[in-house]
């Protein structure tokens, strides 16, 4: 069964600069698709429209068999996705790492105890503990984008979409998140420039190049 | 961040419950407001200032920000003492220095200097965060609350993009003159910074949205009343009712 089926997508950003004309591709359950291209082809974008985060001008988009069209579509295909954006000074607002992290915990409901167990137990895993009582402004780049990756994994997602996840960061923080995430069983969505990270994640890549998505 | 800058530290303010503190604010700020009294505008300042010495807000930074009031103040006291008629103080030719002239100034200037200081010791030593969530705890309007830790978070947004463009611009050379290069430079960067901050806070916005938020700011950290909080609160009602009395 397809996570992603996007049939006929088509988008262009205010002043008719044309990103998507008829995009067409999908991501069975379980795939980790990784997503190459030059800057500016349109990447992000694509991952922000699959969220609803952009609106489409036309063609349509299935996630888990069911077609997403409204704004409570997408609200409900969020709750069951995570979304770790290119600058985590974006993600990051909350007083604390530890608050940080527990944000999409709590808005869903899980009560504070829970939340706080599952906090502690992905510091443990990133090794990012010490940082729970920090404010997150104040850390490091490669520390920002731990946190903001807690934050996100911190819901077990079905669905995973990476934008640029090792982006400015050393190779101990690129280590870390690969170690989680080479366990994770559901399915990913990465866009990245590191051919070595997709290599070493992904089961299949994709490249996007002159509005096209071509399977490499 | 700008608007925090004495949130953290280990005073007896900054781990009161923002509740008790918000509600201990309101009574204070509205009387020092709407008092006109010479008795009670002083006790009040005390007070402000006590907390203020409580709160250990380091000095250099409490004296800019109380800077900053006191440079409205400035022009009251050059335009009201002139302009008030009432009981002579003091004369020079046209010019007449009045009593109620002076008063009034003097009024404003020490409710001024007690409502800044209030702001500073009691929700000041608070994140905004915390506060949003104790406003939501006292039952204020979702939306109203929203509205304050957007305006909040989006200040804060253009704030960063502010002091970034500006080192990009002092790293390429830039250097303002009288020129109308300078006006120019300043007239890009004022659009530039609008922009991008409108783009960055759309940004935010989609985190938001991708985190699940609806409208509330859950913490992990929850609001438990203390006894200090307690003997907090009793003790500034007495005060509160001790200066309504004077």
């Amino acid at each position: 069964m397809n996570c992603i089926t996007v049939h006929n997508l088509s988008f262009s950003y205010p002043g008719h600069i044309e990103v998507f004309n008829d995009l067409n591709f999908s991501v069975v359950n379980g795939e980790k698709a990784g997503i190459t291209g030059p800057n500016g082809s349109g990447k992000s974008t694509l991952l922000l429209l699959l969220m609803g985060l952009l609106k489409k001008e036309s063609g349509s988009i299935n996630l888990w068999g069911k077609s997403v069209e409204t704004p409570d579509d997408f609200r409900k295909a969020r709750l069951k996705t995570g979304f770790l954006f290119q600058d985590p000074d974006d993600q990051l607002f909350l007083p604390t790492v530890e608050e940080d992290i527990a944000f999409a915990l709590l808005n869903r409901g899980i009560s504070r105890e829970n939340a706080r167990e599952k906090v502690d137990t992905l510091c443990e895993t990133f090794r990012i503990g010490h940082l729970k009582k920090r404010i997150p402004f104040h850390l490091s780049w490669g520390q920002k984008r731990l946190v903001s990756l807690a934050g996100v994994l911190v819901t077990e997602p079905d669905l995973l979409m990476l934008d640029e996840p090792t982006a400015g960061v050393d190779d101990r923080v690129i280590e870390t998140i690969l170690a989680y995430i080479e366990g994770f069983s559901g399915t990913m969505l990465i866009s990245s420039h590191d051919k070595a990270f997709l290599d070493s994640i992904c089961t299949s890549r994709y490249r996007l190049l002159n509005n096209r998505l071509e399977k490499c | 961040m700008q608007l925090e800058v004495f949130s953290q530290g280990r005073s007896l303010l900054h781990i009161l419950d923002p509740r008790v503190k918000l509600l201990v604010y309101l009574p204070f700020i509205l009387l020092t407001a709407l008092s006109n009294s010479l008795v009670q505008v002083p006790a009040s300042l005390a007070t402000a200032t006590t907390l203020a010495g409580i709160a250990r807000i380091p000095g250099p930074r409490l004296f800019q920000r109380l800077a900053v009031v006191n440079l409205f103040m400035v022009f009251l006291w050059i335009t009201l003492p002139f302009s008030i008629p009432g009981e002579p103080l003091w004369n020079a030719g046209p010019l007449m220095m009045s009593r109620e002239g002076v008063t009034l100034p003097f009024l404003i200037t020490l409710k001024a200097n007690a409502i800044a200081l209030y702001t500073i010791s009691l929700p000041g030593t608070s994140t905004v965060m915390s506060l949003s969530h104790a406003m939501l705890h006292l039952r204020l309007p979702g939306k109203l609350v929203t509205v304050f830790y957007f305006f909040y978070r989006y200040i804060s947004v253009i704030a960063d993009e502010y002091a970034r463009m500006l080192r990009m611009l002092q790293a390429r050379g830039f250097h303002a003159t009288t020129s109308i290069h300078t006006i120019k430079v300043y007239a890009f960067f004022t659009g530039m910074l609008f922009i991008k901050s409108h783009e960055r806070s759309e940004r935010v916005y989609n985190a938001l949205l991708m985190r699940n938020f609806h409208g509330e700011f859950p913490l992990l950290a929850h609001f438990r009343l203390s006894r200090q909080d307690l003997i907090f609160s009793c003790f500034m009602s007495c005060l509160f009712l001790t200066i309504i009395l004077l």
